[in-house]
């Protein structure tokens, strides 16, 4: 099912200005950041790790040197223009075919069903409320067509391009989560929970590596959800999806022995970050392991990268990515109790940025 | 856009930021208007390309036969005429000081 020319056209040309922002001029932007004359003291600075006012210091004296640069701001002002138009023209697109796509619209399955779970009595917390993720308008509850709008609107033509926030231009997001994936270090788990899942995409990769593992996934979003069990049952990855929080789940206390984690912990304020740690640890068994893929910290990056992961809190409705960049996650992870704490990037330009431990014996 | 879409708050982090991307306000609108402009102009060449495409396969079209086709006298005029109206108006649009009746008379 695809959207009409003039949607598909708009789409292609955000992916090729994203490319183009992300690589000629994003080279310049830094080029020219390494001709400072501030350069070198501050990129010394980021090889240390300091509190969370340091961080925020040291960001805001690299951005006044960064965005010196014409290159950089016109960068900047593309990936704005990307990130709104990307909804633009993708919502405007699927309406336009409206009829053909509410046909095959993903829709709740009776209740009762126990492969998804809704909830319409939880409370949506405070730090979720009302935000529209990514300049999504609506949020991810408030566009009945979403799965249309991604998957036939801006993921093949505009994401699968990369050149935004931490991903790389020709990045393979897919090959990505699988990398993601090889880094639990049991080859047969048994129970996997992914505690912010979305539309499964990462349940489903999970399903390549663990072939008979159960596979549960938990999300606030209704709508995504419902998704996901679509693109479950479309591909047979066979998972159970509940509406909750992953800070309280429904399931058992060491009733999985895997906990897989992708791209949440930057869409959490810290302290949500550490209680949802220590419900993965509650749920996870004596041994069970947990592996989180998130963009890298501050402290993993220089001056010039810190800037621009910084950029995307105000410009692409990423609350708490700034936030994120400073909490540690592979500390609050030995804090709560797990062993065997990693942290490590997976490419050359630090991401994807994983951390893992197991929850001792 | 169902009607929950539609009637949802903007939360604030989806405003966009006070501070301008370039140098002013006024720089960041045009700079935006001229790449929706290009957009514009992407939409248009892709679907022209489409369309010689289908109509070649459909047998209507030789490969070609745009590129190699010598207008006549009356449609070279006719593109003259649009042509020198376009660049006029586009590129006379930040130049005009005044209306006048008889300039608009001409260029109708």
């Amino acid at each position: 099912m695809n959207v009409d020319q003039r949607a598909r056209a708009g789409l292609q040309f955000l992916g090729s200005l994203q490319v183009f922002s992300s690589t000629a001029l994003q080279q310049q932007a830094e080029a020219d950041f390494d001709n400072a004359v501030e350069a070198p003291a501050l990129t010394r600075d980021f090889q240390h790790d300091t509190d969370r006012n340091g961080w925020l210091q040291r960001i805001d004296q690299a951005r006044e040197v960064v965005e010196r640069s014409p290159a950089f701001r016109f960068n900047r002002l593309y990936q704005r223009y990307v990130a709104e138009e990307n909804w633009v023209r993708a919502i405007t697109g699927v309406e336009r075919r409206r009829e053909v796509f509410a046909k095959v619209a993903p829709t709740a399955p009776p209740s009762g069903d126990p492969r998804l779970h809704l909830n319409p009595d939880l409370d949506m917390p405070d730090y979720y409320q009302g935000v529209e993720w990514h300049l999504q308008p609506g949020g991810l509850d408030g566009y009945d067509l979403s799965a249309a709008m991604a998957f036939s609107g801006f993921i093949p033509y505009v994401f699968a391009r990369g050149g935004f926030a931490a991903v790389a231009v020709g990045d393979n997001l897919l090959q990505q989560r699988r990398d993601v994936i090889q880094q639990f270090r049991s080859d047969n788990l048994k129970c996997i929970y992914d505690p912010g899942c979305g539309g499964s995409g990462t349940l489903g990769l999970c399903r390549e590596r663990f072939p008979d593992a159960k596979l549960i996934g938990g999300d606030l979003s209704a709508q995504v959800l419902i998704n996901g069990l679509k693109f479950s049952d479309k591909t047979g990855i066979h998972v159970e999806l509940w509406q909750e929080d992953a800070r309280q789940t429904s399931q058992a206390g060491g009733s999985v022995d895997g906990v897989i984690s992708y791209a949440l912990h930057h869409e959490l304020p810290p302290e949500v970050s550490f209680d949802v740690l220590k419900e993965m640890y509650r749920i996870l068994e004596p041994g069970g392991e947990m592996v989180i893929s998130d963009p890298p910290p501050f402290r993993a990056v220089g001056p010039f990268q810190a800037v621009m992961l910084d950029w995307e809190t105000e410009n692409r409705s990423e609350p708490y990515f700034t936030e994120a960049g400073i909490f540690d996650l592979a500390q609050a992870m030995s804090d709560i109790g797990f062993v065997d704490v990693e942290e490590y990037p997976l490419q050359e330009t630090r991401y994807p940025w994983v951390t893992r431990g197991r929850k001792p014996r | 856009m169902s009607d929950d879409a539609k009637n949802s708050a903007t939360p604030e982090h989806a405003q966009r930021p006070d501070k301008p991307y370039l140098s002013t306000p006024e720089l960041d609108a045009l700079a935006l208007s001229q790449t929706e402009l290009l957009s514009e102009l992407w939409i248009l060449r892709d679907r022209v390309t489409v369309l010689e495409y289908l109509l070649t396969q459909a047998g209507i079209l030789k490969a070609g036969a745009i590129d190699d086709f010598e207008l006549p006298a009356d449609l070279a005029e006719d593109l003259d005429r649009e042509r020198d109206q376009l660049v006029a108006r586009i590129v006379g649009a930040g130049h005009r000081k005044k209306l006048d009746l008889d300039t608009l008379k001409k260029q109708s």
